[in-house]
């Protein structure tokens, strides 16, 4: 009877899933929802770095922004197609991870976090600043919409593509989660010194973890590019990068879905918070603060863990905790 | 366990539903009572957060159009969002703007780079977009967008009056420049770089100072080493502040000439005393005698509390009636049509004629103005 | 290029890194007694900064009781930090991560509360350290008034910190507790005042410094949101995280670096030149380019 109900619980899901762009009234929705998944997608690569592997970045804006402007700038300028900006932008957000683990060996906590603050600064004073190259202040436009064919690319037809990518990248995390360089991460993130008595070569599980999250951010950002049509600086400021760190902290880090619940809630919540009550324009922003604080104060193992605990009770089943010794997770499509 | 069933698909669909919450439908605008506009305008955020004067000047002509009736009997509903004075947000309101709400015009961004981001949104929605940002890279030349309209004087205008009197009235040859890391800043600096090259001069020295320096020593004895004989202020208005009061401490003596952000109370209440003496290009000047502008004035400060208007509240004043008078013009409040009647009125707003011209700008007026301490002494009007 | 201009630009250079070193004190002293991170350690100067301004500009209170009613006011705003975000984080489970995001999330939310109560608007500071256009004159160099008042706060309070952590029983429960609170506890130190108290304490010197600054940097929201936090962080850390001077050396060499970057580089590009020389630093120099003066720690 339980098995049952999840079931329907998770085919209903998933069919919501599938038909959302229509069941949405207008094209508005859709972008918010479009821009929710591009934001599902850097934060599980955070809740990935954060979560599994115990590395704090406070810079994936940085790469958010290298995969956005590169794929723009090869693609509008350079004439190159989409598929390849993309990639060539998921492969230099990657490099870049990659060197920026190597300050994660020596530095831990606070003076890594600064490290990655300053990556991203950095990141983003270059763009203002090489305006030849990005536009700078004025911004990068023109840059041209995904096709196939002579099909061009509806903002629902970038809702699936975003799905798709959405549900390969948690199914991929789940695949490395529970295999071998998944546990070295855990390992690693439980007790460095002791993992490393163990034979595991953490620095080689914190390149991953930093390649993996930064590919993920880069992919995000390329994907922005093309669906927004022109790239200006803002967006990668960092109050945005402390953004994403939020939307995995609130998700739950120790969830694959955490960066899922964390990316959809932190999205739609200043949308829907925009109530039109004349003189509120700008409280908004401190609602949504407000609940954020509230959400990590009160729920600091984050929403997933909540949700999941009352999903569990619901099907009485145990809410298996996230620590792989609790053996293979027998949930569905996104757990 | 049906009981169960239940209550988790009720629980699905509560999770789903605030996504059909708010606004849409099909509101259609044809002869309703309530015509709904929206504004576009920065309230948080890097750079000019003017969203207060905007919202305040709109809310100021919509208030006395409806307690005068209303437009044809219908009365102006405004809805404002925070548009965070960037491309990106303003992108999400200007969708929810014109497709969840169904506003018939909006109102905004005011923000130059913001506007080159959305416009095109106008475009495909065809509904009227009058904006009071000033980038000539929008103008109907470049961009041949039917929907968006200017409402003041771009920049290309200004920065040629401000390099004008500089090199007519100062006699100025060798022009230094600060400015911001903003949009507004370096498409200014831009603009001045080839009218300044217009009249065979160049630029000796450019200095930046990014938002929230607190400190412009470096640059100033920079410009000073270079010997300028004018600085020209291209930067917001609390590095402006900064600017003017270390250029006074280091003794750097050149005539100062800002550009609009430093013709604003913001920028004179930081500077205090530095700002005697300064000369800026404004779009509008308070302290200007002429009755329109004086009415406007009083009118302003009677309804927000003594306030005084700033640049933009005036602009977007009278853009809301113009508005009202293309939707008269037109006899429906159907936004192509909108659209058509404001490529063709005419109407006498606060600073004079407003009139659509080839750039599709409404208006061309800026003044020349020198700061004595209290107000802002208008030189020349144009 | 004279001398007279670049002895000029290095004052400017070391009274900014002055200010910079302020804010780092207050992470320092943060760190050194509950070994926490305030993402939001900026808010106390905003916040202390636009209470004087109500109480003294808006509600029409003179100077003196303006200032202990806005530095009494954050100093209560430590102990709510305390107890509505660091203990309940702390009791359900949350470590350092948690703290880090929601005081982030705070310092946002301290940003969207000022502006939609006082708007965005930048207002001048009143003059309570005199007319601030008043200059100073030494040698063929000039300064502005203001900032002889902050380097005279910055040597009292480097040498109220030092003495407070290094001479005095507290300081040492405060180090004490920070090291390991369990050890502490078990050697009679009631861990729950020195915890208030370092609370209490951090916001107020960042909310004096706060006050300090505000003829430079304005009754703004970039005194609680702009790049002066980073900087405060950079300073402390520069520093070594250990000593009250460390964040000031710090900061003064912050300061100079990103002036004469402008001076000799390029104006445009002095932050990241600046960013770079943190990062430089952290990797090459974790503990600090200044941990000499420290006894080890």
């Amino acid at each position: 009877m339980r098995r049952n109900l999840k079931k329907i619980f998770i085919a209903t899901f998933s069919l919501i899933l599938l038909v959302l762009p229509f069941l949405f009234r207008n094209d508005y929705q859709v972008y918010v929802m479009n821009r929710a998944l591009i934001h599902v997608i850097l934060a599980s690569g955070l809740v990935f770095l954060t979560g599994f592997a115990g590395q704090i970045s406070l810079g994936q804006a940085g790469f958010y922004a290298l995969g956005a402007y590169t794929s723009a700038i090869l693609t509008s300028r350079l004439g190159v197609p989409i598929p390849l900006g993309i990639a060539s932008g998921v492969l230099l957000s990657t490099v870049a991870g990659l060197v920026l683990a190597v300050p994660s060996f020596k530095l831990k906590a606070f003076f890594l976090s600064l490290v990655t603050i300053a990556f991203g600064q950095i990141v983003w004073l270059l763009l203002l600043n090489l305006d030849s190259l990005t536009g700078g202040p004025g911004g990068l436009f023109s840059i041209p919409m995904m096709r196939f064919g002579s099909f061009v690319f509806t903002n629902t037809a970038y809702y699936y593509l975003f799905l798709i990518f959405t549900v390969l990248t948690v199914e991929i995390m789940r695949r490395i989660k529970f295999s071998h360089i998944g546990r070295q991460l855990f390992a690693v993130n439980d007790d460095e010194i002791a993992a490393e008595t163990c034979g595991i070569d953490s620095r080689k599980a914190k390149v991953f973890a930093f390649g993996f999250s930064a590919g993920l951010a880069g992919l995000a950002g390329g994907f922005y590019a093309h669906m927004a049509g022109f790239l200006t600086p803002e967006p990668f400021v960092f109050f945005e990068s402390s953004n994403f760190v939020a939307m995995a902290v609130l998700g739950g880090l120790r969830r694959l879905c955490g960066g899922v619940i964390g990316g959809v809630t932190l999205t739609w919540l200043p949308e829907l918070l925009r109530l039109n009550i004349r003189g509120f324009e700008n409280y908004y922003l401190i609602i949504n603060a407000g609940i954020v604080i509230l959400i990590v104060v009160f729920l600091p193992n984050g929403l997933g863990e909540k949700l999941f605990a009352l999903l569990g009770k619901l099907w009485k089943e145990d809410p298996q905790h996230e620590t792989l010794r609790s053996g293979v997770d027998r949930r569905g499509k996104l757990q | 366990m049906k009981t169960k069933a239940t209550v988790v698909l009720l629980a699905l669909l509560l999770a789903v539903s605030p996504l059909f919450a708010g606004g849409g439908g099909e509101k259609k605008a044809e002869a309703p009572k309530v015509l709904k506009i929206a504004l576009s305008a920065p309230f948080t955020g890097l750079g000019s957060i003017l969203g207060e004067y905007i919202k305040e000047g709109a809310l100021l002509a919509v208030d006395e159009i409806n307690a005068a009736g209303g437009v044809n009997g219908a009365k102006f509903d405004l809805v404002v969002y925070d548009d965070q004075a960037n491309a990106s947000t303003a992108s999400t309101v200007v969708r929810r703007a014109l497709y969840d709400d169904n506003a018939i015009a909006i109102f905004g961004p005011n923000m130059s780079s913001a506007v080159i981001g959305v416009h095109t949104l106008a475009q495909q929605a065809k509904k009227p977009m009058l904006v009071g940002a000033t980038s000539p890279s929008f103008g109907y030349d470049k961009v041949k967008n039917e929907y968006l309209f200017r409402l003041r004087a771009d920049d290309g205008v200004k920065v040629a009056q401000q390099a004008k009197y500089i090199v007519e009235n100062l006699k100025a040859k060798k022009p230094g420049v600060i400015y911001g890391s903003t949009d507004y800043c370096t498409s200014a600096l831009a603009v001045a770089k080839e009218t300044f090259a217009k009249y065979g001069i160049q630029i000796v020295a450019q200095e930046q100072m990014k938002e929230g320096d607190k400190d412009a020593t470096g640059q100033i004895l920079k410009l000073k080493n270079a010997g300028i004989d004018v600085l020209v202020g291209l930067t917001h208005e609390p590095e402006g502040a900064v600017a003017v009061k270390q250029v006074r401490q280091l003794k750097l003596d050149v005539p100062i000439v800002g550009f609009s952000a430093w013709g604003v109370p913001a920028f004179t209440d930081l500077a205090g005393e530095a700002a005697v003496g300064v000369v800026s290009v404004q779009g509008f000047n308070p302290a200007d005698t002429t009755p329109a502008v004086k009415k406007f004035v009083d009118a302003y400060k009677a309804k927000w509390n003594g306030k005084e208007p700033s640049d933009p509240a005036q602009c977007y004043y009278d853009g809301v009636y113009l508005l009202k008078k293309a939707i008269e013009t037109a006899g429906e409040a159907d936004p192509v049509k909108i659209a058509e009647a404001l490529k063709k009125i005419e109407y006498m707003g606060v600073q004079g004629r407003m009139k659509l011209d080839g750039l599709h700008n409404f208006t061309d007026v800026c003044y020349i103005s020198e700061f004595d301490g209290k107000i802002w002494k208008v030189i020349a009007k144009l | 290029m004279e001398l007279n201009d670049i002895l000029q630009n290095a004052v400017a250079g070391v009274s900014i890194g002055a200010t910079y070193g302020l804010i780092g004190l207050g992470v320092v002293f943060l760190w050194q007694s509950i070994n926490r991170i305030n993402f939001a350690n900026i808010s106390s100067a905003m916040l202390s900064v636009y209470l004087f301004f109500a109480f003294n500009t808006l509600a029409g209170l003179p100077y003196i009781p303006s200032f202990i009613a806005s530095i009494a006011l954050v100093a209560v705003y430590g102990l709510f930090l305390r107890y509505l975000i660091y203990e309940p984080i702390t009791r359900k489970g949350g470590g350092r991560l948690e703290f880090v995001v929601a005081t982030l999330m705070l310092c946002v939310f301290w940003l969207s509360v000022i502006n939609a109560v006082f708007g965005g608007l930048p207002k001048p500071f009143p003059p309570v350290f005199g007319d601030p256009s008043h200059l100073v004159h030494f040698g063929g160099l000039s300064l502005p008034g203001v900032y002889l008042w902050i380097f005279l706060v910055v040597v009292i309070l480097i040498g109220f910190l030092h003495f407070l952590l290094r001479k005095t029983l507290i300081g040492k429960k405060l180090r004490a507790t920070a090291q390991n609170k369990e050890a502490a506890e078990l050697m009679g130190i009631n861990v729950n005042l020195t915890t208030s108290l370092a609370f209490v304490l951090a916001t107020t010197l960042v909310g004096t410094a706060g006050i300090l600054l505000a003829p430079v940097y304005f009754v703004s929201l970039e005194l609680g949101g702009g790049s002066i936090g980073v900087k405060g962080f950079a300073s402390a850390v520069m520093g070594g995280l250990i000593d009250p001077y460390g964040a000031i050396l710090g900061g003064v060499t912050i300061g100079i670096i990103e002036n004469f970057s402008i001076l000799f580089i390029s104006s445009t590009y002095k932050d990241i030149i600046a960013f770079v020389v943190l990062v430089t630093v952290l990797l090459w120099k974790p503990r600090g380019i200044f941990n000499w003066i420290s006894k080890g720690d």
